[in-house]
């Protein structure tokens, strides 16, 4: 594995929690409905990767790198096509449904849109006692409603909500019933999936500052998937950067440089805007992303890129580690 | 400051509601020159797309604009009629939205529906016009304008959308563009493109742009002005570079601690939040709009009386019960 | 915790919600009027519904018979009052059992889409394609007359329609990230999809019954005119009227009225699934 252990971070326990390797995930596409052509999309080519136990693993990139697929594969919400995910050694792909369920209560997720990922016909009581229902079947009524109320607490949310619907909350507010939920089990790993990127300023500073602060608490491991640089960087401990299916980048925060990384990695940073005005010339990466249907053919970045080299459209450049922790898939590196 | 194309004055747009009748945008002064980004930021329900449905007449029922002034080209748009407003509209005052896929009708070729909006306004033929067409794709930076205008919009991508609807937009030479959230549906590096567009249009025609964002970071580095709203009110106005070196006003500061900066970490900088959520527009406090998420609020007074907008120096102006002097009873 | 208050407290609202519209308030007088004819039937009567009587034989209305009387005398007031019950009876029996079945059916082949929806589905297509009074008459015929089988009759006509708009509705919660996020919980399927899934997907479904609820009735009245309905001489509104059928020219109130009675009950049955529809979402409850 080419990231294990690698951080050299001494705060961090670097015993991998989650590892990956060499994962795909193809979806197939009917071109027509008469003509029996199908086209395969890459959501995920062929990955590889860690998660430390106790770190936040960023990962960052545009709509459609299918960064958002990889959560969910992650979780078992999604079949993955090839490869293995193993869960503190044991491959949780072929997992029979009773086992998968069971595994629920150590991995959750966090959802985007906190308008859509709580069920509108029930009150907030009825969404966060569901884990107990489900998996601590023992615990009498008023157990749970005590559970359901020291929950609401650690999100900072009165007990006194315990009887409204999600519709009566604002979307900060529901955030947090959301991320209620997601630690209701006291779970070990949980997958952030643009979990503030639909919330107003303000208050996804308070729900960062809240990921944070129970992260350090609980000793939690999260994937913060996100498509914001800075939020990105802000919360996490290494950074995963995906472009069409493949991670090019993966670098420990703290040698985040940007003289030295992806060119594609370098563009992202330079189209984010931020807060500083600064003099320096803005590097617009030109083009769209092409689509992953049909994905350019070596690197995938080299149609935009303007390091292009001879190479670049001809092999897949490899990972190279160039310095302790730190990863990059480009040929300029090798 | 170049000559003032619009001017805004004391606007009131209101909504009835089931619940109530909800002001979404109260008492709202605005002043555009020529040449100029003004930027209008706000997080959701701060009325700063009504501000700009209000301008170009295009608040529906049950929105009413109640009270107010808008002044274009010597004239109240206010008091036009619909013939009247619709010449203005698309020719000398256009918009563009958040969802560019949606914005286009789906059934016409978008070459078509840019030359339709130069027929219409400009008095020219198809041909002239579909001529104009392709100069506009190729300035917006659209590769291979000749093919891209003989595609329906389901064919473009959401930031070739957007760029067609820049291109028609632009189409009559507007003298004010007004821009809702145009990137917001777009990826950060379509959305850097799609902004460096916009003000490459904005030198050649000396357009005047408002630039709605919800995003401090858009607005710092595209906007030579801007205005911070909250439930319906400026709370800070003035230039970026006065706003962003010497906030103001408490929402202001919070707004831009709340904001992850580049090379910030969470282990070594707590963001800065605004504590509680933005009320609703039917439970509006009393007072200062944001007495009870400030805390630097006076009990007796934030929540009691609202303080004005009043200058601070040059063109910088804050609505704070703090600069207006605690004891101005 | 007392749940119960809340939710006593929100069907309040709900109520009030469903009688701030016109329509729904007519819709809904009208149908509690029916009701309670149908349960006091006996005494609001002013005749026994059945009483032969061949010398007052289609009598013109009159003080005595305020809507007359049918070929055999009887009276056509307490007739209609008496057949109230087996219109009603059979629009919301034929209407529940087919929403019982129907919703079953359909959210089974919605949320497991693949094979078993193929199938369903496609059985479903092949009993709607049938022409559903013929279907009916079909079923009607071959266990029998009697208002228990009108019912099933009937009920099964209306199942594919049932199912199909469950369905179509299925399909999209099923989707839904709140679904995604219990599912990520270890919620056992059965749960998921009776307590999280249906619940979510059945308003447009209540809102179908009660236009279905009026097309029963209709249908009862055909069913009954063809001489397959309720088993004469009970009274329902369906054989009233083919009883009146003959008479159309002499004494057109015998079929008239039953006629108009059936008018009425459809109507209300109409204006009070828009109301449904409204009152059945809880987002609105604010």
């Amino acid at each position: 594995m080419f990231d294990a252990g690698s951080t050299k971070d001494g705060t961090m326990n670097n015993t991998p929690i989650i590892s990956i390797n060499s994962l795909s995930k193809n979806f197939e596409v009917n071109s027509s409905i008469f003509i029996k052509s199908k086209m395969t999309v890459k959501a995920i080519d062929n990955l590889d990767l860690n998660i430390n136990k106790g770190e936040i693993l960023g990962l960052v990139g545009e709509s459609g790198c299918g960064k958002s697929t990889l959560g969910q594969i992650l979780l078992c919400l999604e079949k993955e096509s090839s490869g293995t995910v193993n869960f503190h050694g044991k491959n949780i792909l072929k997992l029979k449904a009773k086992e998968v369920r069971k595994l629920r209560s150590h991995m959750q997720m966090i959802f985007q849109d906190p308008f859509a990922s709580l069920n509108p016909r029930n009150t907030v009581g009825t969404i966060l006692s569901e884990p107990f229902r489900i998996h601590n079947k023992n615990l009498s009524k008023k157990e749970v409603d005590k559970l359901v109320c020291k929950l609401l607490e650690q999100v900072e949310l009165s007990p006194d909500y315990y009887r409204r619907y999600p519709h009566e909350f604002s979307g900060g507010q529901r955030q947090r019933i959301g991320i209620a939920r997601a630690l209701a089990l006291d779970p070990e790993f949980v997958v952030c999936d643009e979990a503030v990127s639909a919330l107003d300023v303000s208050i996804q500073a308070q729900i960062l500052n809240l990921l944070s602060e129970l992260q350090t608490k609980h000793n939690l491991t999260y994937l913060f998937i996100a498509h914001d640089f800075n939020v990105v960087q802000y919360m996490s401990d290494r950074i995963a950067v995906m472009y069409l299916g493949r991670i090019v980048e993966l670098v420990p925060i703290e040698k985040l440089d940007k003289n030295y990384m992806h060119p594609y990695t370098q563009g992202l940073i330079f189209s984010t805007p931020s807060l500083q005005p600064t003099n320096e010339q803005k590097f617009v990466i030109k083009g769209e992303a092409p689509s992953s249907v049909n994905p350019p053919s070596g690197c995938h970045f080299h149609p935009r890129c303007k390091y292009r080299m001879g190479i670049c459209d001809k092999a897949v450049p490899p990972m190279v580690e160039v310095e302790k922790g730190h990863w990059i898939k480009c040929f300029i590196y090798k | 400051m170049s000559e003032v194309c619009l001017k805004v004055n004391k606007l009131k747009t209101s909504f009835s509601t089931p619940y109530g009748k909800v002001t979404a945008v109260n008492g709202l002064d605005l002043v555009l020159h020529r040449g100029e980004v003004l930027g209008l930021v706000g997080e959701s329900g701060c009325g700063k797309s009504v501000s700009a449905l209000s301008i170009l007449g295009l608040i529906n029922s049950p929105g009413v604009i109640e009270s107010g002034q808008i002044l274009f080209d010597g004239k109240d748009l206010l008091q036009l009629n619909n013939d009247e407003l619709r010449k203005i509209r698309g020719k000398k005052i256009s918009m563009i939205f958040q969802e560019p896929t949606t914005a286009l009708n789906p059934v016409y070729k978008v070459g078509d529906q840019i030359a339709e909006a130069i027929m219409l306004h400009q008095k020219v033929g198809y041909k002239i016009a579909l001529k104009r067409t392709l100069e506009l794709l190729s300035l917006v930076g659209i590769t291979s304008p000749e093919i891209r205008m003989k595609s329906y919009p389901y064919q473009l991508s959401g930031g070739m959308c957007q760029r067609v609807m820049i291109a028609m937009a632009f189409s009559c030479k507007p003298e004010i563009l007004i821009a809702d959230e145009p990137t917001t549906a777009l990826d950060v590096t379509i959305q850097a493109q799609i902004l460096s567009i916009i003000q490459k249009m904005k030198e050649i025609d000396k357009t005047a742009v408002m630039l709605i964002s919800h995003d401090l970071g858009i607005i710092s580095e595209n906007a030579d002005r801007l205005m911070i709203m909250y439930l319906g009110k400026v709370m800070e106005t003035g230039k970026v570079s006065d706003i962003f070196n010497n906030p103001l006003h408490p929402y202001t500061r919070g707004l831009l601690g709340s904001i992850p900066k580049r090379g910030t970490h969470r282990k070594y900088n707590k963001l800065i939040s605004i504590p509680g959520t933005v009320p609703s527009l039917i439970n509006m406090p009393n007072g200062c709009a944001i007495n009870n998420r400030c805390q630097y609020a006076v009990p007796g007074l934030c929540n009691k009386k609202e303080p004005d907008l009043i200058k601070y120096e040059g063109t910088h102006y804050v609505r704070c019960w703090k600069y207006q002097g605690w004891d101005n009873e | 915790m007392d749940n119960d208050k809340k939710t006593s407290a929100d069907s309040n609202r709900s109520l009030k919600r469903f009688l701030r519209n016109k329509f729904n308030l007519i819709g809904g007088i009208i149908i509690l009027l029916f009701l309670l004819i149908s349960i006091f039937a006996p005494v609001i009567s002013p005749h026994p519904p059945n009483q032969v009587n061949l010398k007052m034989s289609l009598q013109p209305p009159s003080k005595t018979n305020f809507f007359g009387t049918d070929s055999l005398g009887r009276d056509v007031f307490s007739r209609i009052i008496h057949g109230c019950s087996a219109s009603l009876i059979v629009g919301l029996g034929s209407v529940g059992f087919s929403l019982v079945v129907g919703s079953f059916l359909g959210v089974i082949a919605g949320y497991f889409k693949g094979s078993i929806g193929i199938v369903i589905m496609r059985f479903m297509d092949a009993l709607w394609s049938f022409p559903s009074i013929i279907l009916a008459l079909g079923i009607a015929a071959s266990i029998g007359p009697g208002i228990k089988n009108i019912i099933i009759a009937i009920g099964i006509t209306f199942i594919p329609g049932f199912a199909r708009v469950i369905y179509s509705q299925v399909l999209i919660v099923r989707e839904e990230v709140y679904i995604k996020a219990i599912k990520s919980l270890g919620t056992k399927t059965s749960r998921l999809i009776f307590w999280h899934v249906l619940p979510n997907s059945i308003t447009p479904v209540i809102v179908y019954s009660s236009l279905m609820a009026a097309q029963a009735v209709i249908a009862e009245a055909g069913l009954s005119f063809l001489g397959i309905g309720v088993i004469p001489p009970r009274a329902a509104w369906g054989n009233m009227l083919r009883d009146g059928y003959i008479y159309l020219g002499v004494a057109p109130w015998v079929s008239l009225f039953p006629g108009a009675a059936i008018f009425l009950l459809v109507l209300a049955f109409n204006f009070v699934g828009d109301g449904l529809r409204d009152v059945l979402d809880v987002r609105m409850t604010q």
